[in-house]
């Protein structure tokens, strides 16, 4: 026992089953999906017309999150999603900021893309006319903007960082901020991801290199990791931020943890921008390393929330590396993907994935993984289909896995 | 014009949640906790509301010759925009 060892102890969730965590978990629990037809804009001549979108309206409730209205307006809701996420969390975590020193509360968010379709809106309004552009374009789709106005709307003073490494961001933002609770640099972190990709230019981009699936007409069906009939992403938006404290300031104030995050670990594959080493190598060698690291047995893992995009290549690779690293012990551990249900919020995903994989841990219970309907022979470990299930978990791990080859692990325990 | 002043008071006082009985000719801008950024916001309603046409470059011009510290001079200059553009 380490004064300096790290809890997860708040959790706030933005996605497209619920807003705030315990509609996400319920919906999640009871399988529901959030994707549907697009509606942020005409999509009709897009080749996917489908995603996962928050509730129409997110960005009015999101409004009281913030300190005065002119902080709320010289924002996108990329970074509504991180302020309202973050005040989320720290209600859950029972911490009040005035009881708290703020200069050793830490900052770390993940962003693969940012407010894409802020950036998208500006530039056609620039050849229109370009007087009419919103003159603060710049202090809103910076991508540091999201963590800087949970800085400014919370008034929390330590240090305040923006992480992004594509799709594993999320886990990396958190992992970067349990280095700075261990290094005994800040006592508790707000950390997270947070994505708003949905845009015509995110949707073209991805669907060229075939990541996207196109079933457009069923969008509920779509997002369906290790089915054979599996043929892409559903690209979403959302966030999760999570509070990581450490022991000495969470026995302190005797507040109540989910569980402990024992470590991670990060790698680069050096190998594509797009697609992962086949044989599942280097996504297995970062499960590896992060178990090593915390000093947790591979027989100790009960649960692991894949990473499970629904692409081809993904899911065979995560599977075969699942397979190396633990060997005959495999078809025992319970996997599911998160995305299933949600769709990939890309640099969000980590972080939300750690949040539900931490309530997995809290309460003995596995979210499934939906449209998980026909068997896939390079598929074949329990993958939680279609319906969650109770089961003691004593230690598990996130999986994030970001295009330019950039894997992520993070190991929590009871 | 008086009614304009009034509008112009209005939308202050709702950017920068202040009751608008607090908002006065001679209020310090600084005071009233409008900083650069909510007033480019502003410049953008009020550009909404009485649909004028004024570019950023133009403000910019403006300000470095007749800085806006009260809420009378920020009144004063909208009212002179919305006569300029009116005539034109």
């Amino acid at each position: 026992m380490d004064g300096n060892d790290v809890f997860i102890t708040g959790i706030g969730l933005i996605t497209p089953v619920g807003i705030g965590k315990e509609e996400a978990w319920q919906n999640m629990l009871q399988g529901k999906s959030g994707i549907k037809y697009i509606s942020l804009f005409d999509a009709s001549n897009l080749p996917v017309k489908i995603a996962g979108e928050l509730c129409s309206d997110f960005e009015y409730v999101a409004r009281g999150f913030f300190k005065r209205k002119s902080n709320y307006n010289q924002t996108i809701r990329f970074s509504k999603i991180g302020v309202m996420a973050a005040s989320l969390s720290l209600k859950d975590a029972g911490i009040e900021l005035r009881n708290e020193d703020t200069r050793k509360i830490g900052i770390c968010i993940g962003t693969g893309i940012g407010g894409l379709l802020f950036t998208e809106e500006q530039v056609m309004q620039f050849y229109k006319n370009w007087n009419n552009n919103d003159l603060l374009s710049i202090v809103k789709v910076t991508p540091n903007a999201a963590s800087s106005n949970i800085a400014i709307n919370l008034n929390i003073k330590g240090p305040s960082l923006t992480v992004t490494t594509a799709c594993a961001s999320g886990g990396h933002a958190i992992g970067v901020a349990y280095d700075l609770i261990k290094m005994n640099r800040i006592d508790l972190a707000l950390a997270g991801g947070i994505e708003t990709p949905i845009s015509p230019l995110a949707i073209l981009g991805f669907n060229s290199l075939g990541a996207l699936s196109p079933r457009n007409g069923e969008p509920e069906k779509a997002s369906r990791p290790f089915d054979k009939n599996r043929n892409g992403f559903v690209i979403s938006e959302g966030g999760g931020i999570i509070v990581l404290e450490s022991r000495r300031h969470l026995e302190a104030r005797g507040g109540r943890a989910y569980c402990q995050m024992r470590d991670w670990a990060f790698n680069s594959e050096a190998y594509s921008m797009v697609a992962p080493i086949e044989t599942g190598d280097g996504m297995g060698e970062i499960m590896d390393i992060a178990l090593d690291n915390a000093g947790v047995q591979k027989s100790e893992v009960d649960y692991i929330n894949a990473h499970g995009t629904s692409t081809i290549l993904n899911d065979i690779s995560e599977t075969k590396a699942i397979k190396k690293v633990f060997g005959s012990l495999s078809s025992q551990i319970s996997i599911s993907s998160t995305k299933s249900m949600i769709g990939h919020t890309l640099g969000a995903s980590g972080a939300i994935e750690v949040a539900v994989t931490a309530l997995s841990v809290y309460h003995d219970k596995i979210t499934p993984t939906i449209n998980l309907e026909n068997h896939d022979h390079q598929c074949d470990l329990d993958y939680t289909p279609n319906i969650a299930v109770s089961k003691n978990i004593r230690a598990a791990i996130s999986n994030s896995f970001g295009f330019g080859g950039n894997n992520c692990c993070i190991v929590l325990s009871k | 014009m008086e009614n304009i002043g009034e509008r112009i008071k209005t939308i202050l006082a709702d950017e920068i949640e202040v009751d608008i009985n607090n908002i006065h000719d001679d209020s310090k801008l600084v005071d009233l906790g409008v900083d650069s950024l909510t007033f480019l916001e502003m410049v953008a309603e009020f550009k909404d509301e009485f649909n004028v046409n004024i570019s950023i470059n133009e403000i910019s011009e403006y300000l470095k010759d007749h800085p806006i510290r009260t809420a009378g001079e920020l009144i004063k200059y909208v009212e002179e925009v919305i006569l300029k553009e009116t005539k034109t």
